[in-house]
């Protein structure tokens, strides 16, 4: 399995950068053009977008090289898509082989793209391409979860609960809660263990773990762009912190309450034919928090985005750049300082909180890297289909433009179904960037006018991720903790025929009903 | 001595043949098993009882596993009740039993998987504690440690633990179907249905 993986790979590198190695034998081909056309096409971008804090805006300076997606060929949307297939396909077909050396098939399909890249546009187009996106969004993004994942990390619920209908609900409801406050990974982190322990002498909870999944691991991350890493790359975007907040809230509020409704009934079908109830606690331990003191660094979390929003936040703003390259603003002194106070906390969370309470959350690094390794290639991948689809329909990616417009404007129900469908097998957070630069890409159009269609894409990347196991990260965690604690989770099928579909399309109908 | 078994077919409502059977067994003071195949876990079910049972509205037919001295009694009983009762043998008469054969041999399948080690040392033990009688077959467990593995994955998930294991349960049906039970209680064992030999 693994040689034919490695030879897979081999082949689709070799198929991959001749056609760019010919290209440049012959003399630089059409696409060191696409960069000279779309330098002088940029004057009219420039007019358009006065306080943008999109990606175009950040194209703003005169010698910052441009990629025209016009022109561009579909070939190169394909190591984005290689490394998001990966992610989907990879654990379900070679668990082993992925766990082993995912950060080699990411390294692949960043390395084959950025050759390419740089064969084909030229060293200075690639390499502004590669600054433009790790400084600027990349790091930022990384520092946000990893200052995230290392405080609610730090914080442990202990004691012993009995799981009933009610008691799972106010457990659940909880964690939905937290979920937009500290990420979903982190509230996920934070209450799996306690609503296991409540449960464990359950015969029938797995229903529980699965509705864990849809709301703590998902829905419960719509609130703010710390829920959810799609609503932070918005964020970065330039779509308000607290516009994500008011305007998700009226969603959230509708799918949780139903959701939570038809767990409660299923729960409490399943408890009366429990036979053997606990009369008390077991163990009798009463219930405590660990690591209290990470609840005012989550609020410097909270306070440290909200702030780097607000101060010094214009990109296209001299005085409020902190690093420019190419004559181009490349990080803002807001954005900067949200990265060193994000680190800052993460180290005094490491310092202030017990070494037992990390471990009872059986805390480590591993997931901060995979998503580390994943999204480095992620984010220098995507700057292709970006492209692509800022071009519009006449683009190479119209065909998906026109499938989410009518008469050149959006249709709110598709272009909720769309990321929501995508997100629920590929990643939501690149699915979110694509419709958002779908949706035209100016955070201000999309927050005033074209409200309700970000709302659409917000919420279909957030609600939807929830379908499968694979459409958001918190959710194999969930699973893979719950197996270990001997709850047989159903399989990647079962999942979908016993709970998702049934359960979670009907709410996603209503919800597409009433607001869209 | 082993106890032997019949499988009866009986056509009628459950609860007049539940009634029938619980209350011959009062009326004999007598604590003998019996068992309803469909609750049992056995597998029964030709392509036409399958469509026999779709549309009959109050008639099914049930397969009943009974201890030989239970058959045996309530045969006599009913042959004795026909004969000197005739009135009322339209009620319980043996043309409602539509099949009488001897159980031979049984089995059933099973598998587990786990990836935490009490749930792994529960079932071993449900195994290792065999009833008389029964005895196990092809069973091919496989422990899996990955110290790599360790710890919360987001991307990558794998287990440091992995305990998976089949079999096959053979031997005398009333121990089987008890056991097989206990094995269906467990979240984390699969059992297939019983299979019975004639």
């Amino acid at each position: 399995m693994k040689k034919c993986i490695f030879l897979f790979l081999s082949i689709v590198m070799t198929f991959y950068l001749t056609p760019c190695v010919l290209a440049v034998s012959a003399g630089h081909g059409d696409e060191s053009q696409k960069v000279e056309q779309a330098a002088d096409s940029h004057a009219q971008v420039a007019e358009h977008g006065e306080e943008q804090h999109g990606e175009e805006a950040h194209h703003g300076g005169h010698h910052a090289p441009h990629i025209d997606g016009k022109t561009l060929s579909l070939l190169w949307a394909l190591p984005f898509l290689g490394i998001l297939l990966s992610i989907a396909i990879f654990p379900l077909v070679a668990p082993h082989f992925w766990h082993h050396h995912y950060g080699k098939v990411s390294l692949f399909w960043g390395v084959v793209f950025f050759i390419a890249f740089t064969i084909g546009f030229g060293p200075n187009t690639s390499f502004f391409y590669l600054v433009e996106t790790y400084l600027g969004e990349f790091i930022p993004f990384i520092t946000l979860l990893l200052a995230l994942f290392t405080v609610a990390g730090g914080i442990r619920l202990k004691g012993e609960l009995v799981g009933s209908p009610k008691l799972n609900v106010v457990l659940i409801f909880i964690g939905t809660a937290l979920a937009s406050w500290m990420g979903t990974t982190g509230a996920a982190m934070l209450m799996i263990r306690p609503v296991i322990r409540a449960n464990a002498w359950r015969k029938k909870k797995v229903h529980v773990i699965v509705f864990f999944i849809f709301l703590v691991a998902n829905i419960g991350g719509s609130l703010t762009p710390l829920g959810d890493p799609p609503l932070f790359l918005g964020f970065l975007k330039g779509v308000s912190f607290f516009w994500t907040t008011t305007h998700m809230l009226p969603l959230m509020a509708v799918a949780v309450v139903l959701l939570l409704a038809i767990f409660f009934v299923l729960d409490s079908y399943y408890y009366s034919k429990e036979t053997e109830k606990p009369a008390k606690l077991p163990g009798g331990a009463k219930i405590a928090i660990d690591g209290k003191a990470n609840f005012i660094l989550l609020a410097g979390v909270v306070g440290a985005v909200i702030f780097s929003g607000i101060w010094h936040s214009n990109i296209n703003n001299p005085a409020d750049v902190a690093i420019s390259a190419w004559g181009t603003g490349m990080l803002t002194k807001g954005t900067l300082a949200q990265v060193l106070i994000l680190l800052a906390i993460t180290f005094l969370s490491m310092k202030i909180t017990a070494k037992e309470t990390r471990e009872g959350n059986d805390f480590s690094w591993e997931p901060i890297l995979e998503v580390a390794k994943l999204f480095a290639t992620i984010f220098i991948t995507m700057v292709m289909p970006i492209a692509m689809l800022k071009a519009g329909v006449d683009g190479p990616l119209g065909a998906i433009v026109s499938q989410v417009t009518a008469n050149g404007e959006p249709v709110n129900k598709a272009f909720f179904w769309a990321t929501g469908a995508l997100s629920s097998f590929l990643d939501n957070a690149p699915t979110y960037v694509v419709f958002f630069n779908t949706a035209g890409g100016d955070a201000v159009h999309l927050m005033g006018e074209l409200s309700r269609t970000l709302l659409a894409i917000s919420a279909g990347a957030v609600f939807m991720g929830a379908n499968t196991y694979i459409g958001n990260a918190p959710n194999f965690m969930v699973k893979s903790i719950a197996e270990e604690a001997g709850i047989p989770m159903p399989s990647f099928f079962g999942y979908m025929l016993k709970y998702s579909i049934p359960i979670l399309i009907p709410t996603f109908i209503l919800i597409t009903i009433i607001f869209f | 001595m082993e106890k032997k078994y019949y499988e009866l077919v009986l056509e009628g409502h459950y609860n007049a043949i539940y009634g029938l059977l619980k209350g011959f067994l009062l009326g004999k003071n007598q604590d003998w098993t019996f068992y309803f195949s469909k609750k049992a876990g056995i597998k029964i079910e030709t392509l036409g009882e399958i469509i026999v049972d779709w549309i009959s509205l109050k008639n099914k037919v049930h397969h009943i596993i009974l201890e030989e001295n239970f058959y045996e009694e309530l045969k006599k009983a009913v042959e004795k009740f026909n004969t000197t009762r005739k009135e009322e043998s339209k009620f319980v008469n043996l043309k409602y039993l539509k099949s009488a054969q001897l159980v031979k041999s049984a089995q059933f399948g099973f598998e587990t998987k786990t990836y935490g080690r009490p749930y792994a040392a529960e079932i071993k033990n449900l195994i290792k504690k065999l009833p008389e009688g029964v005895e196990l077959h092809n069973y091919n467990p496989i422990e899996k440690e990955n110290k790599d593995a360790k710890g919360v994955e987001l991307y990558a998930p794998e287990h440091e633990y992995t305990f998976e294991a089949s079999g096959t349960l053979s031997g005398n049906i009333g121990e089987l179907i008890e056991l097989r039970k206990t094995l269906d209680e467990h979240p984390l064992v699969e059992v297939e249905k019983i299979q019975l030999k004639f």
